[in-house]
């Protein structure tokens, strides 16, 4: 069989969620791959070192391109160059330029197999729906007996919010963006042969003004892959050791976990003989003061960010691993992201202690491995950690992971291949 | 061992929840033994009843498992009354929890509490920002001492009641009130706070936190949305609330009740006045609000009187057939109805 085509804005050896998905899932693959990448932007990785992950079965080019206009157009005139050497085309985001080169190939060759593999959505991201944040000074339509009327027409309110709007600049700009996205991904959904998502709320989310093209959607889980762990290495202290791996900011913020150590800490005497919290990535800068304003810097601790593998010893060191989701309950009913870095902390085979929403993809992962949820409830939180500090919940299930496990994963991808090879066969 | 608190805990399709709330309330395991956690699994179709289970095999002693087709939250709490033992009697929803910090020492006190209804604070926990909002009774109410609910002045309590996140109440007293709620029906809660008030004599308020009220679901009845679709359940329970109230004794405990009714009307007639939902909807609810103006008017007219010195609002759109209210939901009838009903008062 030929090898397969694929299109990833990142890829090892850059240090990135994405590409280190899509590198776990092609690894374990029985196929072979050419991975069309680059390596001079990182805007959304930490770095490049991620210099061991590299497979037989991949071969990687690397375009010298810096922006993504260039990217897209190089990309397109490899393929045309190197068409015969491709039946089948992958293209995988985060950013969405790799699928508009898909796109542009699949218009060009209709024969050509192209797999759509979604990270986030592309369009009406629900995550990026907290920065399209109206004016708290604009008087809604709705809630009738809200609003004074003196509070209506008062000037000091009409300036405020002209001036909202003004600075919300951020948003206008994000408006073009906005459009583009939403008719790419209408493209995609439309074009594709397959559709890959990572979990079935996140399916939901993408495919419900396209039911008539479910068909084309498969699910394959985030997966963690054994090989990269290395299972005898041992914490050095005697303390519970907790710890963060990846990217916080001011809309997944670890604030009401800081409350709650805060509240821990005035409970319990010499908390930070008994309790070791890390966080590995980027903290925002209000919740680095807020651990200073809380006195909490010899119980919680910030380090650099860390390589992918640096980042999986981390995991096998510690009892617990904290994950920190987005509380996008405004937006949404069921949380419809699925970090990658949960199936590396299943990976770990350690403890999980997740603040998340109640309904949706992380929690019923989560609740089906038996691991700890909780919610974005400071007191909540700090009676999850109390039972953690008391080690009432210390002992988890033995539990099933193995669909987590990029070789099964991959043996699924590997079907989906197989079974869309046969099924264009009968078409022609 | 003789139970000091007996906890009627609801359950329906709460599997995600319901670990919490029983961890919650089982946490120091020295109190666990004064305590009677009647779990009352009102068909559900998750696993909430195999948590249930589980924790009844942990805690023997504490808990107890009924298991019954479903008959909404008033049955629940029907069911678990029939067979509290203990000496008090509190509800704890299975989507909200306990503070952890401060329950064991209230279930302690308890033990040495004779007064029929005891009162503490709750928060509210926000579903949708992690916050917490801390509810407290005016500060003219003071905390430990006995208040003679016969002689008590409510206008202390301001629009504040005896909640059921605040009450805790002697099942003695509960059972003789012969309390029960309605079946399938939302917004019963309004009947506990209600029903039993003749037969409470005495309470303390104490400087407890004790329960957290998870708030903001987007599939709570308490939403707007579970207003507008459970608004026949509202009016059931007002009427019934209002024909209780014509049949008490004229005492001091009337106040309490007539309070609560004028609170509920208020909800009830904004639930009407805020929706913008489809015209067929809306066209439904303005003969449905007619109605019930007329009917309110008819059979408790000083009520209504007294209700529409409050909210001149109401007096507006009944006036004008809610007509404005119903048909434009939007600033420009806002404006209007403010110019107007100013004018009017």
């Amino acid at each position: 069989m030929k090898k397969i085509f694929v299109i990833s804005w990142y890829f090892p050896p850059i240090n990135s969620s994405e590409g280190l998905v899509t590198f776990k899932l092609l690894k374990n693959s029985k196929y072979e791959y050419d991975v069309y990448t680059q390596k001079n932007s990182i805007d959304w990785a930490y770095n490049n070192t991620e210099n061991k992950l590299i497979s037989n079965n991949i071969n990687t080019i690397f375009s010298e391109c810096v922006s993504t206009e260039e990217w897209i157009k190089e990309g397109i005139k490899y393929f045309d160059k190197n068409r015969d050497k491709y039946d089948i085309v992958m293209t995988r985001s985060m950013p969405p330029e790799s699928h508009e080169i898909g796109l542009a190939i699949k218009r060009k060759y209709n024969d050509i197999i192209w797999i759509a593999s979604y990270g986030d959505p592309i369009s009406n991201n629900p995550y990026n729906k907290i920065y399209y944040k109206t004016s708290p000074y604009k008087v809604l339509g709705n809630g009738l007996l809200d609003y004074k009327l003196s509070y209506v027409l008062s000037p000091k309110r009409i300036l405020k919010n002209i001036y909202w709007n003004y600075r919300d600049k951020k948003y206008k700009k994000t408006q073009t963006r906005y459009y583009k996205d939403i008719v790419l991904n209408e493209n995609i959904i439309k074009y594709a042969d397959k559709l890959i998502m990572n979990n079935k709320y996140e399916s939901e989310y993408i495919m419900r003004d396209f039911r008539q093209f479910n068909y084309k959607v498969c699910i394959l889980y985030h997966s963690y892959d054994e090989e990269f762990y290395d299972y005898s290495l041992k914490k050095s202290t005697e303390k519970i050791v907790i710890s963060y791996v990846g990217h916080c900011d001011e809309i997944r913020t670890p604030k009401s976990f800081i409350l709650a150590v805060d509240r821990l800490n005035k409970k319990i005497k010499d908390l930070s003989e008994k309790l070791e919290i890390n966080f590995y990535g980027n903290i925002d800068n209000k919740d680095k003061v807020l651990i200073m304003d809380c006195e909490l810097y010899d119980i919680i601790k910030i380090h650099k960010p860390i390589t992918y593998l640096e980042s999986l010893n981390v995991m096998v060191k510690s009892d617990w691993l904290l994950l920190i989701d987005a509380n996008l309950s405004n937006f949404l009913e069921k949380n419809i992201f699925f970090a990658a870095k949960i199936a590396d902390y299943i990976g770990s085979k350690k403890n999980i202690f997740a603040i998340t929403m109640a309904d949706g993809a992380s929690a019923e992962i989560l609740r089906n491995l038996n691991q700890v949820i909780s919610s974005f409830s400071v007191d909540d939180i700090y009676m999850q950690l109390m039972k953690i500090i008391n080690k009432k919940d210390a002992k988890l299930k033995n539990v099933d992971i193995e669909e987590y496990n990029a070789i099964n994963i991959s043996k699924k991808f590997d079907k989906l291949i197989k079974e869309q090879i046969r099924s264009n066969y009968e078409k022609q | 061992m003789e139970k000091v608190l007996t906890i009627a805990v609801p359950t329906y399709n709460v599997e995600k929840y319901l670990t919490r709330c029983l961890d919650s309330i089982l946490y120091d395991e020295l109190s666990n033994e004064k305590l009677e956690v009647i779990i009352v699994n009102d068909g559900s179709t998750d696993n909430s009843l195999e948590i249930a289970r589980n924790f009844q095999k942990k805690y023997p002693n504490s808990i107890v498992v009924v298991n019954k087709e479903n008959g909404g939250h008033g049955s629940t709490i029907n069911v678990a009354l029939k067979l509290a033992t203990g000496k008090y009697f509190k509800v704890i929803d299975s989507d909200d929890w306990v503070n952890i910090d401060e329950f064991s020492n209230f279930v302690n006190l308890l033990e040495k509490i004779d007064t029929d209804l005891v009162l503490t604070n709750y928060s509210r926990e926000l579903v949708y920002n992690g916050e917490q909002i801390k509810f407290e009774y005016s500060k003219e109410l003071k905390y430990n001492k006995i208040y003679d609910l016969n002689k008590f002045d409510f206008k202390i309590l301001g629009l504040d009641y005896f909640f059921m996140a605040t009450s805790t109440i002697k099942t003695k007293v509960l059972k003789e009130s012969n309390l029960h709620l309605d079946e399938k029906t939302f917004y019963v809660d309004m009947e506990y706070d209600v029903y039993p008030i003749n037969y409470i004599n005495n309470f303390i308020y104490l400087d407890y936190d004790i329960y957290r009220y998870f708030i903001g679901r987007l599939d709570q009845s308490i939403n707007i949305n579970g207003y507008i679709n459970h608004r026949h359940d509202h009016e059931k329970v007002l009427k019934k609330l209002l024909q209780f109230y014509k049949e008490m004794d004229e005492n001091n405990k009337k106040n309490y009740v007539e309070n609560i009714i004028l609170q509920m009307l208020n909800s009830h007639y904004i639930i009407y006045c805020k929706t913008n939902v489809n015209k067929k909807l809306v066209k439904d609810m303005r003969r449905e609000i007619l109605k019930f103006d007329n009917y309110i008017k008819e059979k408790y007219n000083n009520l209504y009187n007294k209700f529409c010195n409050i909210n001149s609002y109401v007096l507006f759109h009944s006036k004008t057939k809610f007509y404005f209210a119903m048909k434009f939901n939007n600033l420009f009838t806002r404006v209007i109805t403010r110019f107007f009903t100013r004018m009017g008062s």
